[in-house]
């Protein structure tokens, strides 16, 4: 997934560094300020980082003579934390593209957006929210980084595939399928390794997991507002996922009202030429400028997905502060 | 892991290896931005680019065989990822031995392994003629963050301890017949990767006790900066122009 040098065009390579210098400076900001109390933090993240290194140059098989490599962006997330993870790997791609030619310096932006945002940063919540949704324990707390990592390797790569794709590299029918095809399987590995590695760390050093102790010990309070949010983070991954993965393979046959519509005949009504919004932003659940369309209804899916969440979401918050109000 | 060959001739004799840190970095990533943003129909750059690239490597006395076959290994890569694109996507078609090739295709093929090649030219070059603690030196210089520079030293310190450790538990592995051939095998993997983790925590807890014995407090202190002097600037200023016009040239 290590995308090198003249892969990707100048703007998403411009894009995806300022988003990653960004999020990079807001994690070393966090870290800092837990330096503070903490000297700890430097050698620590230091040897995590060629843990981590050390860790995905041992290749596990995934069948027909191919291998495959750990990761390692939610594990670190889940002993560390969202943020300790993100540096970790960006020092890990920074030593990778520097010393031993993986990955592109001009692509580093891209690559620590793939592996140490999306791969760590945004699966942690996706982690928070299974765990608070299954039943607490250790298996709950297995299957929840299990989840999650594979859902972080599967993101990443669907995001390389979309940088490659944007940048005019590589058509997204092709690679689209290839990346998210080949991780969801990597995935699995990736999946597995997570969850080895916390067992041990949770048989031999149970205190290094932040989250054990808490689990273990402390009773629960606050435990309502917690399943909430735990329902909800786990609920969106779910709808993600489904839009991903889902969405093509959905009837194509014209839904019911279509087809009523269809056989009422009043469906030229809503013909083409006498379509007020004809502008609508993925007609027909398609991206027009994408020409394979099941990665097209994927995408459109997906889009539509975080929009549709956006808007309940405001709605009932809107909806919920005016009643507070009123009594 | 032997790494004496990451930067094995950073410490040569040469006017290449005189220069400053910085001139060498920021001259190195003026290349970069200017062959990757060159369109690969302008192949006339590209050979003016190997060229340059091939006499900086001259002066600098580092083998260009050593740079080259090092630069070489990001090709499998970009293969994997380009090589489908001339037989699919539309446009102008060549036949070749009976094979019709998208013409688009072929030149982003060609673009792609030119830039991902050229790219890895340059930093080899740079890594090859500066060690990598001078290296973080000139960047920290370049105001990079102090954080991360730390991370990165201290990162490459115990990158090699800790790749040896992780092929010690392989071998473990190996020899006790361990000879995985699909996923559900890789558990065993999993479980190394575990072992290697508390290892590594117990490792970074004993660097740390040692550190503060030697008195750390957070903050790991940075050696005595020294200007950027005129002649450095005005020479990066003139490699710069060079690269800019051979781009505005050649285009």
């Amino acid at each position: 997934m290590h995308i090198p040098d003249g892969f990707v065009s100048g703007p998403i390579n411009g894009a995806t560094a300022v988003l990653s210098t960004a999020v990079l400076a807001f994690s070393i900001a966090r870290v800092k300020q837990e330096l503070r109390d903490k000297g700890f933090a430097v050698p620590l993240l230091a040897t995590l980082a060629a843990f981590v290194f050390a860790a995905q140059m041992l290749n596990f098989p995934i069948g027909g003579g191919t291998s495959g490599h750990f990761l390692g962006a939610l594990t670190v997330a889940a002993l560390l934390g969202p943020w300790s993870a993100c540096i970790v790997l960006s020092v890990v791609l920074v030593i990778q593209g520097l010393l031993f030619g993986d990955g592109g310096i001009t692509a580093l932006g891209s690559n620590i957006l793939n592996m140490g945002i999306i791969a760590g940063v945004v699966a942690y919540p996706i982690m928070r929210g299974f765990r608070a949704l299954l039943p607490t324990g250790r298996n709950g707390y297995f299957i929840s980084a299990a989840v999650a990592s594979w859902i972080g390797v599967v993101l990443a790569s669907a995001a390389c595939a979309m940088e490659l794709a944007l940048s005019g590299t590589s058509p997204i029918e092709i690679a689209f399928p290839a990346m998210v095809g080949t991780h969801a399987i990597i995935g699995i590995g990736e999946a597995m390794i997570a969850v080895a590695v916390l067992a041990a760390v949770a048989t031999a050093r149970p205190d290094i997991i932040p989250a054990w102790a808490r689990l273990e010990k402390t009773p629960q309070t606050n435990k309502m507002s917690k399943s909430i949010w735990g329902l909800t983070g786990a609920g969106l991954a779910l709808a993600l996922a489904l839009a991903l993965f889902g969405s093509p393979f959905a009837s194509k046959a014209p839904d019911g009202l279509d087809k009523v519509a269809e056989e009422k005949g009043f469906i030229q009504a809503a013909s083409e030429d006498k379509v007020v919004w004809t502008n609508a932003l993925f007609p027909d659940y398609k991206i027009k400028s994408i020409e394979s369309e099941d990665v097209s209804t994927s995408l459109a899916g997906l889009i539509g997905t975080i929009i549709a969440f956006g808007f309940g979401f405001a709605a009932i918050r809107l909806t919920v502060r005016s009643s507070r109000q009123q009594t | 892991m032997e790494h004496g060959f990451i930067d094995r001739y950073s410490s040569l004799e040469s006017c290449i290896h005189r220069l400053d840190t910085r001139t060498r970095i920021l001259a190195a990533l003026g290349f970069l931005a200017v062959v990757v943003s060159t369109p690969p129909w302008h192949l006339q750059a590209f050979v003016i680019y190997a060229g340059l690239i091939s006499w900086i490597t001259a002066l600098s006395r580092v083998p260009l065989r050593f740079v080259a076959s090092r630069a070489a290994l990001v090709l499998p890569f970009s293969a994997l990822v380009a090589l489908g694109l001339p037989f699919i996507g539309g446009g102008e078609k060549v036949v070749f031995f009976g094979i019709p090739l998208a013409v688009n295709g072929l030149w982003i093929l060609a673009g792609a392994i030119m830039k991902s090649f050229l790219g890895a030219v340059a930093i080899v070059l740079l890594v090859s003629t500066t060690p990598f603690g001078l290296l973080l030196d000139g960047l920290r210089r370049l105001k990079a963050p102090a954080l991360f520079i730390d991370l990165l030293a201290l990162t490459y310190r115990y990158l090699f301890i800790l790749v040896d450790e992780s092929q010690r538990l392989r071998r473990a592995a190996r020899a006790r017949g361990y000879a995985p051939r699909w996923l559900p095998q890789a558990v065993v993997i999993g479980r190394l990767i575990g072992n290697l983790f508390v290892r590594s925590y117990r490792r970074a807890e004993r660097i740390y006790n040692a550190m503060r014995l030697r008195g750390y407090d957070g903050q790991i202190p940075a050696a005595q900066t020294r200007p950027f002097s005129l002649s450095e600037s005005l020479l990066l200023a003139v490699i710069i122009l060079a690269l800019v016009s051979i781009r505005i040239i050649a285009a």
